[in-house]
């Protein structure tokens, strides 16, 4: 947490980013037709 | 699903956004990366433009296969290379910034794999992308040369304090602007803008022409006021950004008269609208600098509406992207009629619409700057580029319509647009509050 307070102006850029990956992970157990 | 998720996060991002919100700058990253009130108003408007970008998007992508996972996640990506633009305090993060969402809009404008069209504009913008890039990076390496430093508030300190070597400051600077006007698409440096809007996708086309219109912006404001802001460069790129004002006004209203596609016309546009930010930018002062995010986010706010009212009349296999396809409209629909219409008005600089007040905001900065011939130069194109939007309107209304087919969006697509054009007519009428937002913003993010 100390690691990760300090960042906390980039939050929103962080969270982005998270959810950017989440849905490149998601995507890979979507099929074309559910997307 | 990801269309769900890609939305969530926009959302997500826009709750931390305004929770995180400071008026006073806040840095992290070793100062590398920066939290002000501007950065946080404009990375809000990114939310927005993007999130009514999708559901404008949603039915078109769908009837052309484009629907995919990959298109979200290009998005975000984009869209969090916007908003490293906007934050950044250092020449790194604000070329990653750019970077990020210049190579996710080249894949993006070249998803339509079939295409000839769309794949030949993906390679003319990667290329002149490239150079642009490259001439950027160029102009970075001489500022670098010159005052020993990256980060920008070290770079204006030396600018102002006269601890850099001059002239190879004043040449870093001449490529910066020539690369800032590859990125803004202003002339004459615009030639990618109409290939390019012209031959991708109509939803990536969107994209292109709204959000990352915020972060040029920022990216103007960092570099250029906040980092090379100093008395005696200031003369040196307002004379840069006149030229280049003045030619995108010129070349951009005139040749979208000559236009037949409504896509290229609209490209056109953007390079007159794109006149008009450099003017407000060239003016030096706080008020001008506030006209111009003004006048970027109403510009935005046109030109979301006016190529999603292109996606809405879009089906799948027919693209309506000619001026003949918006012959008769008022018969097809009045209502989009009448929203077509605000937004054409706006576009235009007529009131009661919201374009007229960033018009007016833009040219009473020049004015403020004595430089008054070149607000009635950009009056003077204004009302030669008022032709082509009221020929729209006259298609609308005064002709037969050719396409027949019934115009039925989605129940979200249909709430949104008529937000989005009665919008024109709100902020026309009370443009105080958009208008405050931003001075107060850049009031409080600098220290004019």
């Amino acid at each position: 947490m100390q690691y990760i307070t300090p960042l906390w102006p980039a939050y929103p850029e962080l969270f982005l980013l998270a959810m950017a990956c989440a849905i490149l992970v998601a995507d890979l157990f979507v099929s074309d037709e559910t997307v | 699903m990801t269309y769900a998720l890609t939305q969530a996060a926009l959302a997500g991002a826009f709750a931390i956004t305004y929770a995180t919100a400071t008026v006073e700058p806040v840095t992290t990253f070793s100062d590398m990366f920066v939290d002000d009130l501007m950065a946080d108003v404009l990375k809000l408007m990114v939310y927005l433009g993007v999130g009514a970008m999708l559901v404008y998007s949603r039915p078109y992508l769908a009837a052309r296969g484009l629907f995919r996972g990959e298109y979200f996640v290009l998005v975000l990506f984009a869209t969090l290379g916007m908003m490293v633009m906007i934050s950044a305090n250092h020449l790194l993060t604000l070329y990653l910034g750019l970077e990020l969402l210049s190579l996710s809009l080249y894949s993006m404008v070249a998803l339509q794999r079939d295409s000839a069209t769309a794949t030949e504009a993906a390679m003319k913008y990667f290329v002149l992308g490239a150079l642009a890039s490259g001439m950027l990076l160029y102009g970075m390496s001489m500022l670098y040369g010159a005052t020993g430093t990256l980060s920008i508030a070290e770079l204006s300190a030396l600018a102002v304090s006269g601890g850099a070597r001059d002239l190879v400051l004043v040449f870093g600077l001449v490529f910066i602007v020539a690369g800032l006007g590859f990125k803004l698409g202003a002339a004459p440096f615009h030639m990618w803008v109409p290939d390019v809007y012209h031959g991708a996708p109509t939803a990536v086309t969107l994209f292109i022409g709204t959000a990352p219109k915020f972060a040029a912006f920022a990216f103007i404001m960092r570099l250029l006021v906040l980092g090379l802001g100093a008395e005696q460069l200031l003369a040196e790129w307002q004379d840069m950004l006149v030229l280049m004002a003045v030619l995108s006004l010129a070349i951009g209203n005139v040749t979208a008269i000559a236009q037949t596609n409504l896509k290229r016309m609209l490209a056109y546009s953007t390079i007159g609208h794109m006149g008009f930010l450099l003017l407000g930018i060239l003016s030096g002062s706080a008020i001008g600098y506030g006209a111009g995010m003004f006048y970027v986010a109403v510009y935005v706010l046109m030109s979301l509406g006016t190529f999603g009212m292109i996606l809405l009349l879009s089906r799948g296999g027919f693209e309506a992207e000619y001026l003949d396809d918006f012959k008769g409209l008022n018969q097809r629909s009045p209502w989009y009629a009448f929203i077509m219409l605000l937004l054409m008005l706006s576009m235009a600089g007529i009131p009661p619409t919201v374009g007229f007040y960033a018009k007016l905001a833009v040219l009473q900065a020049v004015v403020d700057a004595n430089y008054l011939w070149l607000a009635v130069v950009a009056v003077l194109f204004s009302l030669i580029g008022a032709f082509y939007y009221l020929r729209l309107i006259r298609l609308m209304y005064f002709e037969a319509p050719v396409d027949t087919a019934p115009i039925e969006p989605r129940a979200d697509v249909r709430v949104l647009m008529s937000l989005n054009g009665l919008a024109m007519l709100v902020f026309g009428i009370f443009p105080e509050s958009l208008m405050g937002l931003c001075n107060y913003s850049i009031q409080a993010s600098f220290s004019f």
